[in-house]
């Protein structure tokens, strides 16, 4: 395993070559720096293609050889002749990459602690419920998992909860994972998890938001569809609940809600993606976050992500009507925005859900709005379609971080409102 | 074209309003905001009609701004939309090129697009004409399926064909357009290059369209046929929308016309 260890590192980079095959690795004992100077001169011979992993110190005559399989022969009659002590640490380099490269694609499987999940990377959904529970481990004053229901297909629906104590303080809800094929949602609020937990009480602002003030995040509300993006259909949107009798299945969670159920923007037929369910709150996904919300009336602030199309919006999508508190709503969006595309220059744009994407209802930000929750937003992340939903995992990182300027500067505006 | 258009349609409504209705009704032109849905939605029907024609392998351009939009309410002819905006080639590039459009949508008719931008030349011929070359050599047709993949992930190798299928999609998608109704090409299921003897590349896709409001996946077998400085000589059927329908606007809100 030592030996493993410490060829590991050097075997990154060899691992993207092949052609190793019988090459060998050789260990040689120099007895004296004259040793040195004559194994040196062989590796100064072009057409042997000697490779030195590790050079000889004054303190320490060692010398690690890479030999090509031709050169074997050569090199070995070489060493003998001069009574130059070797021994063989790899019979096969060829042979060893491959195994190690296994090694490597099996750890990073199974990822066992937080420290080494990879934020830069779409996950399955066993993998972000084992790193719930990791980083809930890791965070044991700040973190707490509550279970808010269950899915259709009896998955359980986790939302994390940040608190430093108190009863019921007023909190901020964010949430992510609602539309199934969305993933750059639920990876920038995974990102944005570990942000706040990391940063409290490094970083002044989340300290002291979180001194006063809860945040609620659900990461997947849609866990049934998740993993049917990761299984079967990569370009599913809805839950996967069976209508009785019926050909289709699911239902877009974000037309369920009880705002303007079934208007415009919405569709009574079951095998349509906007497919607005038997009726409101009919999915056990949606019916679970209206049950938590009813629960704890102090939720000052309800925060929906979604993709693609690079929008900050809030209500009214069920009616194309300014909501009463437009102006302020308006305001602390462009707010946002404007801290967001201060990170790399992207460009978002601000409006009602009617003005700024389409008239849509049953959608969970209008009834959070309509229930008095009345700073309720729903972002659109990157891009605008050259990838849509498909956005490369390279982006994840840089979308949530940009992301997390937005969210910041809601949660100031909310926190100093609340 | 236009001057046809209204003789047609002067003399449909000169002979409807002989029935007794002697209101002259002018025709409206008004300005619209840029960051209004229905001026970006007729911004991505000019940019689907500039990829379609002026798009390449290594040219696939993209709204950087919208600088102006109007709107020009024609009574008995369509709603047709003035626009100017600024346009980049590509993710990363930072030059931007001017264009302007006229986009008319009429009914269930094509959007009729008039364009003109300030180049001539899209750039990246050169990398068109090495890729043209290097498939021409090749004796194995190219195979691909779900590029991007899951992760988003393109092998570099395979971003021309990506790129040559969005700027084929992109006459399918300035076709399908309305004033409610936008598209994105959401993935390529497969690709499979047909070899010929002629100096036409030729490929067969099965493309993913990405319908907006509707939300739905539309599926379209596409043949393209190209070659370098030529727009795609395309070919398509999709399979029947689940929006095709008389409602579809009624389902999805009336376009935008007034602030």
């Amino acid at each position: 395993m030592g030996k493993l260890l410490v060829f590991s590192a050097l075997l990154v980079a060899v691992c993207a070559q092949g052609g190793f095959e019988g090459d060998q690795v050789l260990r040689i004992t120099l007895r004296d720096e004259e040793q040195a100077s004559l194994v040196m001169s062989m590796e100064e011979q072009d057409h042997l293609q000697l490779d030195i992993w590790r050079s000889p110190l004054k303190t320490d005559l060692v010398m690690d050889v890479r030999v090509p399989r031709g050169s074997l022969q050569t090199f070995k009659v070489f060493l003998e002749h001069n009574g130059i002590q070797y021994s063989t640490m790899i019979e096969d380099l060829q042979v060893l990459i491959e195994s190690e490269k296994a090694e490597l694609e099996r750890s990073t499987m199974v990822e066992r602690t937080f420290t080494t999940f990879n934020y830069a990377t779409y996950h399955t959904l066993s993998e972000i419920y084992t790193w719930m529970d990791d980083l809930v481990f890791a965070f044991p004053g700040l973190l707490q998992k509550l279970e808010i229901g269950t899915s259709f297909e009896g998955r359980a629906l986790y939302v994390l909860k940040f608190s430093t104590g108190g009863r019921q303080r007023p909190a901020i809800w964010i949430d992510s994972g609602i539309h199934a094929r969305e993933w750059v949602s639920p990876a920038s609020a995974i990102w944005m998890a570990n942000k706040i937990a990391s940063d409290y009480g490094q970083e002044p602002f989340i300290t002291s938001l979180l001194q006063r003030m809860d945040i609620y995040m659900e990461i997947v509300v849609n866990p049934d569809g998740y993993v049917y993006t990761h299984t079967k259909n990569r370009m599913w949107r809805k839950t996967r609940s069976v209508v009785p009798g019926g050909k289709c299945f699911g239902v877009d969670a974000n037309r369920n809600f009880d705002a303007g159920f079934g208007g415009p923007g919405t569709s009574s037929n079951p095998c349509r993606e906007t497919y607005h369910g038997p009726y409101a709150n009919s999915e056990s996904e949606v019916a679970a976050i209206v049950n938590f919300l009813q629960n704890n009336k102090n939720i000052k602030s309800f925060i929906s992500i979604h993709s693609y199309s690079q929008l900050l919006m809030f209500p009214f999508g069920y009616k194309c009507v300014h909501p009463a508190d437009y102006q302020e709503l308006e305001g602390i969006a462009k707010s946002a925005v404007r801290s967001l595309t201060s990170m790399y220059g992207t460009r978002y744009k601000i409006g009602s859900i009617c003005d700024a994407i389409y008239q849509a209802s049953g959608g969970s930000i209008d009834w959070t709005y309509n229930q008095g929750i009345k700073y309720s937003f729903a972002f659109e992340l990157r891009d605008t379609g050259r990838y849509g939903f498909m956005l490369p995992s390279r982006e994840i990182i840089p979308t949530a971080k940009e992301t997390w300027e937005a969210m910041k500067s809601i949660m100031e505006s909310v926190g100093s409102r609340s | 074209m236009y001057s046809v258009l209204c003789l047609v349609s002067c003399f449909i409504s000169l002979n409807g309003m002989s029935q007794g209705n002697n209101l002259e009704i002018p025709d409206i032109n008004m300005k619209l905001r840029t960051e209004a849905r229905a001026a970006r939605q007729a911004a991505s029907v000019a940019i689907h009609y500039l990829n379609y024609h002026h798009g390449s392998p290594h040219n696939v351009f993209q709204l950087h701004q919208l600088k102006k939009a109007s709107l020009e309410i024609m009574v008995n002819e369509g709603r047709k939309y003035h626009l100017k905006f600024e346009v980049r080639n590509g993710r990363f590039s930072n030059v931007t090129k001017f264009c302007t459009a006229k986009v008319l949508f009429y009914k269930k008719s094509v959007p009729d697009t008039v364009l003109k931008c300030n180049f001539k030349d899209s750039d990246g011929f050169k990398e068109d004409y090495e890729f043209y070359l290097n498939l021409r050599k090749r004796m194995d047709p190219v195979v691909g399926y779900n590029i991007p993949d899951n992760f988003g992930f393109i092998a570099p190798e395979t971003r021309p064909i990506w790129q040559l299928a969005i700027v084929s999609a992109s006459y399918i998608m300035w076709q399908k357009s309305t004033e409610v109704m936008k598209y994105n090409m959401a993935q390529i299921q497969e690709v499979h290059q047909q070899i010929r003897t002629d100096e036409f590349l030729q490929f067969t896709y099965i493309v993913l369209l990405h319908e907006i409001p509707s939300q739905e996946i539309i599926t379209c077998n596409m043949w393209v046929m190209w070659q370098p400085k030529q727009s795609p000589n395309v070919k398509y059927t999709c399979l029947p929308s689940p929006t095709e329908s008389f409602s579809e606007e009624s389902e999805f809100g009336r376009p935008e016309g007034m602030e």
